[in-house]
This record gives C-alpha cells, structure tokens and sequence, in this order.
C-alpha cells in the first residue's frame, strides 16, 4: 500500500486545492436544493400526517454532514424548513421547532466519521458499522426522540402515543438512510473527496 | 399558533383561501393538498382512539364497534384545525410570493448577504434540480427502465441510483457558481474598510417608504388584537363559543 492509501482522507495536511467560504456556502445552498427535491419531490417520501413513513431528506442530510461538515449541517438543518412548507407537510412553527432535532441527524454522522477517521467511500467493515450506527440508528434516536416531543407540544398527537410516533418516526429514517444513503456514499464518495468542496475538518 | 379557539382558526383558513382566490390563483392547488390534509387528521384522531388518556374522562359514545371518548377527540379536533391554518396561510405565502420577491424583502431588511444569498441560491437550486431529476428520470426511461412493476426494496435502488448523478451534477455546480462568484468579487471575508462598499442593486431599487413601515405596524397590531382575543393561554371555553356549547352538551349527556 502507497503513502497516500494510508493516509485518511480527513488529514487536514493533505495537498489539496485551495477552497474559500464562498464555495462552502454555495455548496451549502446547493445541497440545500437538493435535499429539497430529496425530501419533498421524491416519488418515495410517503407522508403520514406530520410523520413520514419513509423520507429520503434524512439521507441526504446525514451524507451531506459527512461530506460537508458543519456547512452540511447548516443545509441539512433549514432544508427541512422550506420543504415542509412547500408540501404542506407541517406548519412553519412545528417546522421551526423541529431544528435541533434535524441538526443532530445530520451530524451525527459527520460526527462519527470525522472522530473515529472513517472513510466516506465505505471501504471495510469499520466504516460500515460505523455508518449503521453512527449515520443511522443514533442520531435518529435522538432526532425523533426530540422531534416526537415536540409532536406532542404542538398537540399533534396525544401523550399516549409518544413510543408509536417515536417508533414510527425512528425506522421511517432508519431504512432509507441505511438504503440510499450507503448506496450514495459508495458511488459519490470517492469524487467528492477529490473535490474542492469535500471539507476535512468541522469547516474547512 | 397563538390562536387556540377553533372559530378564530376556521376564520382564518377562510380568510387565507378567499386571499388566494382574489390573488387570482387556481384553487386546484388546493385540492392536491386534500390528501395530505386529511391524512393529517387521521392520523391524529388514530392516535387519540389507540392511545385514549384517562386523565380526560370516559364520556364516551359507541360508533358500530368503536368506543369513542368524546373531549380528547374534541380537543384533537382543536388542535387540527390549528395545524390546517397554519398550513393553508403557509401554502398562500408559498404561492403568491416568487422567491424573488422573498430575497428582495431579506436584502431590503438588511439581512446579511451570506444569509440572504444562501437562501436565494437553495431556492434557485431546488428548482434546478427538480428540472434534473426529471431528465435523469426521462433519460432512465428511454433506456427502458421501468418503475412500475419493481417492488417497494427494488424502487428503493433506483431512486438512490437516480440520486447519485444529481449529486455529480451538484458538485460540477458548487464549482461553476463559486468560481463565477469569486471572478465577480464576492468575499464572504470582512470588507477592507478603506474601500468604498459594493452598491446594492435590490436595496437601490426598493426603498422601504412610509406607507410600508405603516402596513407592517397595522399587520403586528392586528395579530396581537387577535391573538389576544383567541389567546392559547386563555381556557378554550373562556374564548370559544363552539367549545362551551360543546362541553355544556356533553354535561347534559
């Protein structure tokens, strides 16, 4: 193995091209869009009153914080805002309420990867696991977990049904960031690192 | 959100509809929302049949095989027509605001360019990529890809499938806008002091006059009015007639 294999693709010392805060922001608003048509326009996203069985948007925000860090984040925390809006899905308040909540499912991921050094491109079992865990199962335990309180805030639905909404809420984004997001991190990963935009710290 | 009563909430889902059709807008936009309207409402009063709280009473009515506990179905009632008020103003904002005119009223407010030009462009680019993820529907199409017999797992791959050239798409995107925005000048870095600021286009051609500060002061003072006769702090029965005559009869009962 050369080098350059060993090194992680998040040592901040690697030659690289330079990058400045205007392409992070437009890579913020780009992947914003894209969460948009992911998570609103997506032939898949199967809402079911303000819960959606199945949502896309939730792979995109975890691959986006990966990728992209805190300015992932950023987009992956007011992408829901707009989409929500645009399909009616739940009201600008709920939709407000509901921003800690889309910030940790998505970086969580960028989180773990960036912690524990594993790589976007899904190489080994480690970064599997990884993913699973780290990208999926954890951060939408606590991202439902919130979410679903505030569900029951706003009156949505009755304190009896905390565990079902939760539940509900939990493999509704399991499944699709397992499933489209590991898909998405094979293929695209090796290009984005090679990218100006790929960020290898929280910002840069 | 601060009106609680059901009759403060009707009107204004009113209000906002009888908005929409004098801004000339088709109301067939409106019925595409009916599903999702009404799976909203299904899906709390499932909610409040499954899981009943005793805490509410038990004056319950039988429907065929159904028990059913009149006040939590009420409340949820409540509750409902709330989110649909807040959904249908939101779906008139949406439709009789361009997103230009949205970006014209963040600049004119002097919200910073980063947040203001971030917002623009994650519009912008959600239309893009919509218009995208079309193409690259047609072009898997007439290559003779069929979606409709697949099953849910198989639908599953090719939606991800379909996602990933729209992420290469992006990132070929992210280059092109950043370096457009660089040659032009754009710095996200503070500006140098010494040099005269960069005119502001937007801010140049719409000026806030009299008569806009006047209409958004009227606007605050009539959602205090409001909010403060249709308080949600106030007890639902102090403030709606509907919920009084509700629970008078269900006392009767």
């Amino acid at each position: 193995m050369t080098e350059s294999q060993n090194k992680s693709v998040w040592d901040q010392n690697q030659n690289r091209n330079p990058t400045s805060a205007i392409l992070h922001l437009v890579t913020t608003a780009v992947l914003g869009g894209i969460g948009i048509v992911a998570g609103t326009f997506g032939s898949l996203a199967i809402p079911i009153g303000v819960v959606s069985v199945f949502w896309p948007g939730q792979a995109v925000q975890s691959v986006g914080c990966v990728w992209f860090g805190y300015w992932g984040a950023i987009a992956s925390t007011f992408f829901p805002l707009i989409s929500n809006l645009l399909s009616g899905v739940a009201p600008l308040p709920v939709s407000l309420a509901l921003i800690p909540a889309n910030f940790m499912q998505g970086m969580s991921a960028g989180w773990a990867f960036r912690f524990f050094k594993a790589d976007p491109s899904l190489r080994n079992t480690k970064d599997w696991v990884l993913w699973i865990i780290g990208g999926a199962i954890i951060p939408n335990i606590i991202g439902a977990g919130y979410g679903t309180w505030i569900l029951q805030e706003f009156k949505v639905i009755p304190e009896q049904a905390y565990t079902a909404t939760f539940l509900g809420w939990v493999i509704g984004n399991i499944i699709p960031t397992v499933l489209i997001g590991s898909i998405i991190l094979k293929s695209v990963s090796p290009i984005v690192v090679r990218s100006r935009s790929f960020v290898r710290g929280y910002w840069n | 959100l601060l009106i609680n009563a059901p009759e403060g909430n009707i009107a204004l889902v009113g209000i906002s509809i009888l908005l929409i059709s004098w801004a000339k807008l088709e109301l067939r936009f409106l019925v595409r929302c009916i599903p999702l309207i009404t799976s909203i409402g299904l899906f709390m009063a499932l909610f409040v049949i499954l899981f009943p709280n005793p805490a509410l009473g038990t004056s319950e009515i039988t429907v065929g095989f159904l028990h059913l506990n009149c006040k939590p179905l009420f409340l949820t009632f409540v509750a409902y027509i709330r989110v649909i008020a807040m959904i249908v103003a939101s779906l008139f904002y949406f439709s009789t605001n361009p997103e230009s005119d949205f970006i014209v009223s963040l600049r004119t407010l002097r919200v910073p360019f980063t947040a203001s030009y971030t917002t623009a462009l994650g519009l912008r680019a959600a239309g893009l990529f919509l218009e995208d993820f079309h193409i690259i529907g047609d072009a898997e199409k007439s290559r003779g890809l069929n979606y409709s017999g697949a099953n849910f797992i198989k639908r599953i791959y090719m939606y991800a499938m379909r996602l990933v050239p729209l992420f290469i798409i992006s990132l070929r995107r992210i280059e092109e806008i950043s370096l457009a925005l660089s040659a032009r000048g754009f710095t996200l870095e503070r500006a140098d002091k010494t040099i005269t600021p960069r005119s502001d286009y937007v801010r140049q051609r719409h000026i806030m006059h009299l008569r806009d500060w006047l209409a958004i002061c009227l606007i605050l003072v009539i959602c205090v009015t409001l909010s403060s006769i249709f308080s949600a702090k106030a007890e639902l029965i102090a403030v709606s007639p509907i919920a009084r005559s509700f629970f008078d009869n269900l006392n009767h009962n």
